[in-house]
């Protein structure tokens, strides 16, 4: 036993040393994840804005301008234009020159005026319907707001006072940043442990270890806890930058963060532990790991809900660890999840980790003949 | 000729005979197709949301009946914020509706009650959604009653919203498109990438030069071979996506094709530039996935609006031909052949596959090193 | 037939991008028309480098190269129209059937109506692929692909034939018959250039250019390179198994030997003068030089002596126990026996070899007998311990060092030796203490926190014995150690494995290089998954001679027993004499 846990070291110690010697390997730890969280914090992101707009305004009165006034002063609208034909509103929405059309007819301001409740008509280019539900949605709470001013709080008038819990001002960036957390430490892990030990097969220095006193177990935890050591270095990482630079909230347990962290690389590497079993040259490593990434962001909840899914389609992808991530770590961020609720997610996390690491080492004497 | 004629013989001969070329061309498309087409749905649903009624009155039952018969709304009812609180953190509730005790107490002697509506602010655009619709419910309620008792509505401005293209605002509709210029890009880049690094690792790409075959006879020969196993995989995507989802066609086949083609042009031309700049099949692949696909699934206005990005990032996308190609498969599925949108997204894919096209004329020279 | 030289080579040079030294260092020499020329030389020593500058793959940054009166630089296209090139890996597409391959090249070499047909045909005659002809080239074997290369770079009947080691790790059958076809064509006025590491083939070319580091070591007709060296070639006999050994081992301490190994039976020295046989008591004979001699002699002899690696291990117990032994071992992928029922019984002390050509089951084999292969059946044990029931134990006491060095690039000297003895068990002081003594032993001091990426080939070969010997196992396995090194890197591995042999160590050892087979107390030959035949070196020897051959060389040695059909020599292993001190085989 205790000769097991002596060369358990000695190849965790290894696994580091081969890592962190290697300047490119060293770089590779710190500057993608930088550059990816910089990327989707800032740049790519799920909030619609800088929207373009043509009005075409027939309004004789002043409420239609006012309208127009609104919307331009709007940070979602950039790009106001303005036609003096219907024609005019079909072209640009046909060659993407703006997203919405909104006519704003003659009696626009009378019928407003005249209490008799006014309608603005507004075409969208459904090529991009996604973005259009989401500014469609601002222009409807624009267009509520100027309707309520105009009323004057009319006496009985029923309030409805909207409240963002977890994050009043909807600063999209914190609803991101745990998440990208869980996306980054997946990618930078998958390829870590694919890799690890697609290169030693390359090598050679595989059959070396497989001919010295390791058992496949051995192997598998000696290269394990380096690989969950470094995926906790990443998401740390992440979690600084994420807290320093864009102040994200972290309301919940930090120790159940590490702990979900842990859970989570487990699962991950086992991913990576198994493609690297089943390939033989470094290069069908790293397109293994990417056909796992793929699915694995795409079915995880992050750009599209998982509600969204078909039925069968939500039962399959309890089998994602990332899915599990997500929701873990939005909730301990943002939400202060208590640890029932995390364990309820996090489990799954462990069996497929469990099963995968169990698969792989099942893979490494088979593979040998 | 002959050379020519011989040489795109052999390409299409080992392509029949290799089953991972076979499997990236024709299977991975539809694979891909499928997880993107069932995975990924943005379409606005029905959200869960919890209607509080904290005391008896029947305007709060009016009021559950009007949210419950919204065509944006599940609704599970109750008596007491406390039990739903887990409910909102855990996720299982988007949104809660808050009507106080005295609701109707202050509804009727005219003192304008107000309904909190609550909503989980983890998900900034859920959060948006559910604010802004149960706002509209709420008013639209009002207006109701307060018809029905006769007394006058305060004056609401009615957005009419028509989406063209798309009516029904589905966003597979928009989703797929996008998909299969993801799709495409990995068949076209990362296939001739790595084709050519396995020539120079299996030592035949060296017997090829050192008979009179001109080198750019050599590249001609597997550019046209893998030209035509793209368009393969192209009519499979789009078979898929008009037989099996039901996306509209609504433009014509010859410039699907047209458009197509020009794309592919740049791909290939892309995943040929790799293939001299590395002789390692592993680095082909690294630089294929982070040069290209990347970009098409990050920087295409796929997913992530182009609007929404800083500005520096929006003159990027201008040199990723795959967000020309998203904009023109989106509008000739649910617009039609809009010639001037094309010929735009033509002429600027074009350029960028001919900037390709020579770099790697300049440093393709017939030698090893 | 004109005067001058086919291929001129005018002060060459070509240097890789981040290299240390140049691949070529200012080359001349010359190669005759209608003549073979053997270009021979170690790994690394230029000679793909040469042959891609000759066909213009290459470009070099000094020097010129003619070739056929046409310059390699700007007339490279003419060159390729009259030559045939035959890279290392064959240059065969292995999706293709015989027939498409060569239709592809002669297509691609402009060889083409009514006359094609018929060159085909000869073609296929000529190597022998005719019923073959709708195969596809990867399901070929080694030899059949040498073969189906070559004529692939025949079709266009070029005037020059670059063979870039086309021999490599192919049977000796094979081997052969391809020699024969080429030579045949020399003798028809073709001019070739054959590259090769193996010595043998060397010597039986027309002329000679010996590499070595970029550098021409010696260019001429292979016989006046042996002139150096005649004279002073002695053997000695009849010393057997410990003894041999420790005899070279006082011998290459003696001022007068420059180089000395052993071939069989024999101790077979090279004294540094031409002069009587060296004064050491035993029945010396003279004996013919062989290329490889004159090959050590230009590179200055090696450096001798002892091997303080082996005087850093404990002896082993000189009781003669059977150390490793396998009966019945099997190995099934699918449908194909890879391996059928070979059976072992190595003892203490002794060199044992397995022999034969790539693909024949001698990996295999080796592999189940170090425990990376699980075999279909039967079992193999170390020191008494079963690989199947304690694999744990088992593997502690094997050492295994691997044909290309499974060193950790990225990792340093000390950390290599750190690692290595923490994964055999080694911890606190006494690892300090054997990795201290292993970087003394092997003069790696001045090395230890360099990468072992950047080592010299030497040192990385010490590196990766110490790490494999660390832990003093009972038995070491060595997977083709020395295939492609040069003959002075070779010879001071072999000083360290012999005298670790003298110290009790097993040592199991595959090879493909039947000169090597020389080295052991005992071979095995595997030929199509089965042990055909089993003794010392010169037994097999005998039983391969016959009245037309009556001293074959191992390799001939290893054809004609393949040719025996390949049947088990059980019958003749039960009685033969001195059985007891060496391997018994079955």
């Amino acid at each position: 036993m205790i000769a097991a846990m002596r060369r358990v070291r000695t190849l965790a110690v290894k696994e580091f040393l081969v890592l962190l010697r290697d300047p490119r390997g060293r770089s590779t730890l710190v500057v993608p994840p930088i550059i990816q969280l910089l990327l989707f914090a800032y740049a790519v992101t799920l909030e619609v804005n800088n929207v373009s707009v043509i009005f075409l305004n027939q309004d004789l009165g002043r409420h239609g301008h006012e309208i127009t006034e609104r919307v331009a002063a709007s940070p979602y609208f950039s790009s106001i234009a303005f036609t003096d034909r219907p024609q005019g509103l079909g072209l640009a929405l046909e060659r993407q020159e703006a997203l919405l059309a909104i006519q704003l007819p003659q009696d626009f301001s009378r019928t407003i005026e005249a209490g008799t409740g006014a309608s603005l008509q507004v075409l969208s280019d459904g090529r991009r319907s996604n973005a259009v539900q989401i500014v469609t949605a601002y222009l409807t709470e624009i267009v509520n707001q100027y309707s309520l001013e105009l009323a004057g709080e009319p006496a009985g008038a029923v309030q409805a006072e909207g409240r963002h819990w977890f994050n009043p001002d909807l600063v999209y960036v914190w609803t991101i940043i745990p998440s990208l957390m869980a996306i980054i430490t997946l990618i930078m892990t998958l390829n870590l442990s694919a890799m690890s030990l697609a290169r030693e097969k390359e090598l050679g220095t595989f059959e070396q270890l497989l001919v010295s006193p390791f058992s496949p177990a051995e192997i598998i935890i000696g290269k394990l806890i380096p690989a969950m050591i470094l995926a906790v270095f990443e998401s740390m990482l992440i979690f600084l930058l994420g807290r320093l630079l864009y102040g994200v909230p972290m309301r919940g347990s930090f120790l159940l963060l590490l702990a979900s962290i842990v859970i989570f690389s487990f699962s991950v590497i086992g991913f990576g532990f198994f493609t690297s079993s089943i390939v033989k040259t470094q290069q069908q490593a790293i397109v293994g790991a990417f056909m796992f990434m793929v699915p694995s962001v795409a079915l995880s909840g992050f750009a599209a809900p998982v509600e969204n899914m078909p039925a069968w389609l939500q039962k399959a992808v309890i089998l994602n660890p990332l899915k599990h991530a997500l929701v873990i770590l939005k909730g301990i961020f943002l939400k202060d999840m208590p640890a029932g609720e995390v364990w309820l997610n996090a489990w799954p996390l462990v069996a497929i980790g469990v099963v995968s690491l169990a698969f792989s080492g099942w893979l490494f004497r088979r593979n040998l003949g | 000729m002959r050379i020519l004629r011989a040489l795109i013989r052999k390409e299409f001969l080992q392509v029949a005979r290799d089953p991972a070329t076979v499997f990236v061309t024709l299977l991975l498309p539809l694979v891909l197709m499928f997880i993107f087409g069932y995975g990924v749905n943005l379409d606005v649903g029905r959200f869960r949301v919890g209607v509080v009624l904290e005391g008896d009155d029947p305007n709060g039952l009016s009021l559950l009946d009007a949210f419950g018969n919204s065509r944006y709304f599940a609704v599970v009812s109750g008596r007491d914020i406390r039990a739903f609180r887990d409910d909102l953190t855990a996720g299982r509730l988007k949104g809660l509706i808050v009507v106080p005790r005295d609701f109707g107490r202050l509804l009727a002697s005219g003192h304008g009650p107000s309904i909190q509506i609550v909503t989980d602010g983890s998900d900034a655009n859920t959060a948006s959604f559910v604010r802004a619709y149960s706002q509209m419910a709420i008013m639209n309620w009002q207006a109701n009653a307060l018809q029905e008792k006769g007394r006058p509505s305060p004056p609401a401005i009615r957005v009419e919203s028509r989406s063209w293209y798309n009516p029904e605002l589905i966003s597979r509709n928009f989703l797929m498109p996008g998909s299969m210029s993801m799709i495409l890009t990995i068949t076209g880049v990362i296939l001739t990438a790595l084709v050519i690094a396995r020539e120079w690792e299996r030592g035949t790409m060296e017997s090829l030069m050192a008979t009179t075959a001109g080198i750019y006879e050599i590249i001609m020969a597997k550019l046209l071979a893998y030209f035509v196993l793209a368009v393969v995989s192209m009519a499979l995507c789009w078979g898929m996506a008009v037989f099996w989802y039901g996306v509209p066609f609504r433009g014509s086949l010859p410039a699907l094709l047209a458009l197509g083609s020009i794309f592919l042009w740049t791909a290939l031309g892309q995943g040929l530039m790799i293939s001299t700049l590395t002789k390692s099949q592993y680095l082909a692949a690294e630089l294929a996935l982070i040069t290209a696909f990347l970009p098409s699934f990050l920087l295409s206005g796929v997913i992530f609006e182009i609007s929404s990005m800083p500005l520096a990032l929006r003159l990027i996308t201008r040199l990723v031909p795959a967000r020309y190609f998203v904009s023109s498969l989106q509008t000739i599925f649910l617009a039609g052949d809009v010639w001037p949108l094309f010929a735009r997204s033509m002429a600027a894919m074009a350029a960028i596959g001919s900037v390709y096209f020579l770099i790697t004329a300049r440093r393709t020279v017939k030698k090893v090193a | 037939m004109s005067p001058g030289p086919f291929i001129a080579v005018r002060n060459l040079t070509k240097t890789f991008k981040g290299a240390e030294r140049p691949a070529l260092d200012d080359l001349v020499a010359e190669m005759p028309q209608g003549r073979m020329t053997g270009l021979v030389g170690p790994d690394g020593a230029g000679k793909t480098t040469l042959m891609r500058l000759l066909i213009g793959l290459l470009v070099q940054e000094r020097g010129t190269l003619s070739v056929g009166g046409f310059d390699s630089l700007r007339e490279a296209d003419r060159i390729r129209a009259i030559s045939g090139y035959m890279p290392q890996k064959f240059g065969l597409y292995e999706d293709l059937t015989v027939m498409e391959n060569m239709a592809l090249y002669a297509d691609l070499r402009n060889t083409v109506g009514p006359e094609r047909g018929a060159r085909f045909e000869e073609l296929l005659a000529f190597t022998d692929l005719g019923r073959f002809r709708a195969r596809l080239a990867g399901r070929l074997s080694g030899g059949m692909k040498q073969k189906l290369a070559l004529a692939c770079v025949l079709i266009s009947t070029p005037r020059l034939l670059l063979l870039d080691e086309p021999s490599v790790g192919v049977d000796p059958v094979s081997r052969r018959e391809l020699w024969r076809m080429v030579t045949k064509l020399a003798s028809d006025g073709l001019t070739v250039v054959w590259s090769t590491s193996y010595l043998d083939e060397a010597e039986k070319c027309d002329q000679v250019i010996l590499l070595h580091q970029g550098r021409n070591l010696y260019s001429g007709p292979p016989g006046e390179a042996l002139a150096r060296v005649r004279g002073r070639s002695f053997a000695l006999g009849g010393l057997q198994g410990p003894e041999k050994r420790k005899a070279l081992m006082a011998l290459l301490k003696e001022g007068s030997v420059m180089d000395g190994l052993i071939q069989g039976g024999d101790i077979k020295v090279v004294t540094k003068k031409a002069g009587p046989a060296p004064a050491f008591p035993g029945d010396w004979r003279p004996v013919r030089p062989s290329f490889e001699d004159a090959f050590v002699d230009l590179l200055g002899g090696p450096s001798l002596g002892e091997s303080s690696l082996a005087l850093g291990m404990d002896d082993k117990p000189a009781d003669g126990s059977v150390v490793v032994e396998a009966s019945g071992l099997t190995k099934r992928f699918g449908g194909f026996t890879a391996v059928d029922g070979n059976s072992f019984k190595i003892r203490r002390g002794q060199i044992f070899g397995l022999l034969g050509p790539n693909g024949a089951g001698k990996s295999t084999t080796f592999k189940m007998m170090c425990g990376l292969i699980r075999p279909s059946s039967g079992q193999a044990t170390i020191a008494g311990y079963s690989l199947g029931k304690s694999p744990s134990q088992a593997r502690g006491r094997i050492g295994y060092m691997a044909q290309r060095f499974s060193l950790y690039d990225q990792l340093s000297v000390s950390q290599n030796l750190l690692f290595f003895s923490g994964a055999y068990g080694l911890h606190g002081r006494r690892q300090r203490e054997r990795v201290e003594l292993m970087k003394e032993v092997f003069d790696l001091r001045g090395y230890q926190h360099m990468g072992a990426a950047t080592l010299p080939l030497g040192f990385k070969q010490r590196l990766a014995l110490a790490c494999a010997v660390m832990h003093q196992p009972d038995v070491l396995f060595l997977d083709e150690p020395t295939s492609g090194v040069d003959p002075l890197t070779r010879r001071e591995f072999w000083l360290h494995i012999n005298h670790l042999a003298v110290k009790g160590v097993t040592v199991m050892i595959t090879t493909h290089f039947m000169e090597e087979a020389e080295y052991c107390d005992s071979i095995a030959l595997i030929y199509r998954g089965r042990n055909i035949a089993s003794g010392s070196p010169d037994e097999l020897k005998e039983l391969a001679a016959s009245e037309g051959l009556p001293c074959p060389t191992m390799e001939e040695a290893f054809i004609r027993l393949i040719g025996r059909g390949g049947k088990p020599a059980a019958a003749w292993a039960a009685g033969s004499p001195g059985q007891e001190q060496r391997g018994q085989v079955f």
